[in-house]
């Protein structure tokens, strides 16, 4: 069993193969080998954390992505935004908690998941405004109308006719 | 769609109402806007400052410009508007890997190649700028048709106009052409020079080239695959690692000029593609006979030129047999380019005798595809059985 610590001080006992599915603490593991010590995760809350426990949990034992294999597997990725049933049901959370798990999922390496935030934040994307995607990243406008005017002249071509 | 997958709803939102205040690192947002299409990419670089940094890095490594061309819109608007926000912003020329281009008219359209002409400078001032390329795809449309009055001169090639003087070191793929006709302007001595200036290339297309290309013996020593007529392949094989063909133009085009040369590759030549002509089986006999070594071979049969239109059942293909005798390695037939204007209602088990009386003059087939797109597989015990098949 392995104990985490979150940024809120909460532990969790988890098993091996379970928290395995994060790069970075399997690396952790392997540097320190067997320990009793906890892992300290002071970039997670407690309640991220339990999130991103029940997705390794759920896709316990599926094979890790390969670094060799990642071209490849990227090339699928850029051509698919599908989400399997059960992962879409997992990512259905508010917008504050999917943001905190694909922060979450790049501190911890457990690209799976890294893959399905990015791929559900890119859907929310599709069919927005510049101004709706303002909104929902929660972000300032911060080009002049002019310039505002100057890029999307510049980056006409690629626009849907 | 995988098993286990659901559609995405695009109109499902899984937004708070409130704002929320966690700001993403540029390379999430980059595993994100991966995504995404070119033309939201587009919308997303008018964002914010941060956004766009990130999603122009990302619309401008792949480039693809299409430029429809009508009546009303004569001019290749997006290659002007693409090359200027180049030529603009030198500091994303080194982010370009891809570029592809291409122009289309509609057939019957009227055009006007002094628009066409016109963009031609920009796009090489703007090509030249990207040292980093790895792919170039330039395919003119029909500005090749038309000699242009308004640019007298000693008369080049629209493609050499724009590749004059380029240098890509690290171009892998190139394709280059625009439509042609007889008595076009042919390609002179440029489009030479510029494959010799290629070290890397590996993939090589040239649509509307027909005759001459002298390269010297070092030039393209990597070059895996050509797609182009059998007059330029046999200029360019010789000599090369290819070990991927294809073929345009008219069957009549692969001579006993052309055909022993193909041969002469460093590496056996392993697929040939003939979708792209209406092959007679008597091609197919001499390529049985020159290239032996073959091991996928993609045609499109004409069989309404050779055999009696009534007969349009597939019993007619039983006629090959005599000509797959003569492969020796050939491991996939694939006859999906090949028109059919009806099926017959039992052409499942008239596929089943094919495979097995096709297997018995050919021992190496292993994958035969059918002009009903039926795929049928041998098995390890012997046995033809259909993988996939295509509801008409």
């Amino acid at each position: 069993m392995v104990l985490l610590v979150t940024s809120d001080n909460e532990q969790f006992t988890t098993e091996r193969e379970i928290v395995e599915r994060s790069v970075l603490i399997k690396n952790m593991l392997e540097d320190v080998g067997e320990t009793d010590q906890p892992i300290p995760l002071p970039n997670v809350s407690s309640s991220v954390l339990k999130k991103v426990l029940e997705y390794c949990e759920h896709h316990r034992g599926e094979p890790l992505p390969s670094a060799d294999s990642d071209q490849s597997q990227d090339e699928t990725r850029k051509r698919s935004t599908d989400i399997s049933e059960w992962d879409q049901k997992f990512i259905n959370v508010d917008q504050e908690m999917l943001f905190e798990i694909i922060l979450a999922a790049n501190y911890l390496d457990i690209k799976s998941l890294l893959d399905v935030g990015c791929k559900t934040v890119a859907n929310m994307i599709k069919g927005k405004t510049p101004e709706e995607i303002r909104k929902l990243f929660n972000i300032v406008n911060d080009f002049t109308p002019e310039e505002e005017a100057q890029i999307k002249k510049e980056n006409e071509w690629a626009e849907d006719r | 769609m995988p098993r286990g997958t659901l559609p995405v709803d695009r109109n499902t939102s899984y937004i708070s109402a409130t704002p929320i205040d966690i700001a993403l690192p540029n390379e999430t947002l980059a595993a994100i806007f991966e995504q995404l299409a070119p033309s939201t990419l587009a919308n997303i670089s008018f964002v914010s400052t941060q956004f766009r940094a990130v999603a122009e890095r990302l619309l401008y490594t792949n480039i693809h410009v299409a430029d429809v061309l009508t009546s009303t819109s004569p001019s290749p608007r997006r290659t002007f508007q693409c090359c200027s926000s180049i030529l603009r912003r030198p500091h994303l020329a080194e982010t370009v890997k891809k570029f592809h281009l291409r122009w289309q008219v509609r057939p019957n359209e009227p055009f006007d190649s002094e628009l066409l002409e016109l963009a031609l400078p920009l796009l090489r001032d703007a090509l030249r700028t990207l040292t980093q390329l790895e792919s170039l795809e330039l395919y003119l449309g029909p500005i090749n048709l038309r000699a242009s009055q308004a640019f007298p001169g000693p008369s080049i090639h629209p493609i050499e106009r724009v590749i004059d003087g380029l240098q890509f070191p690290s171009l892998h793929n190139c394709s280059l052409g625009a439509e042609w006709a007889k008595g076009v302007q042919p390609y002179g001595d440029i489009l030479a020079a510029f494959l010799i200036s290629l070290p890397r290339l590996r993939h090589l297309r040239l649509s509307d080239h027909h005759g001459v290309l002298h390269l010297p013996p070092e030039a393209l020593p990597s070059l895996s695959s050509f797609r182009g007529s059998p007059d330029s392949a046999a200029y360019l094989l010789p000599g090369r690692p290819v070990h991927t063909l294809s073929l345009v133009g008219q069957d009549s085009d692969v001579n006993r000029t052309n055909l022993p040369r193909l041969t002469h590759t460093t590496v056996p030549l392993r697929s040939l593609d003939l979708s792209a002509m209406s092959v007679r089986p008597i091609l197919l006999q001499n390529i049985a006979s020159f290239i032996p070594t073959i091991e996928v071979l993609k045609v499109r049969l004409a069989l309404r030129h050779t055999l009696h239109y009534a007969m349009s059942g597939i019993r007619i293909l039983a006629g090959l047999s005599s000509v797959l005798n003569a492969f020796t390695r050939l491991v996939h037939l694939d006859l999906s380019p090949t028109f059919v204007d009806s099926l017959s209602h039992n052409h499942l088990a008239e596929e089943a005798a094919l495979c097995t009386e096709w297997s018995r003059a050919c021992g190496s087939l292993r994958q035969i595809s059918f002009p009903s797109k039926n795929d049928w597989v041998l098995n390890s015990l012997g046995q033809w059985g259909l993988v996939s098949e295509t509801h008409w």
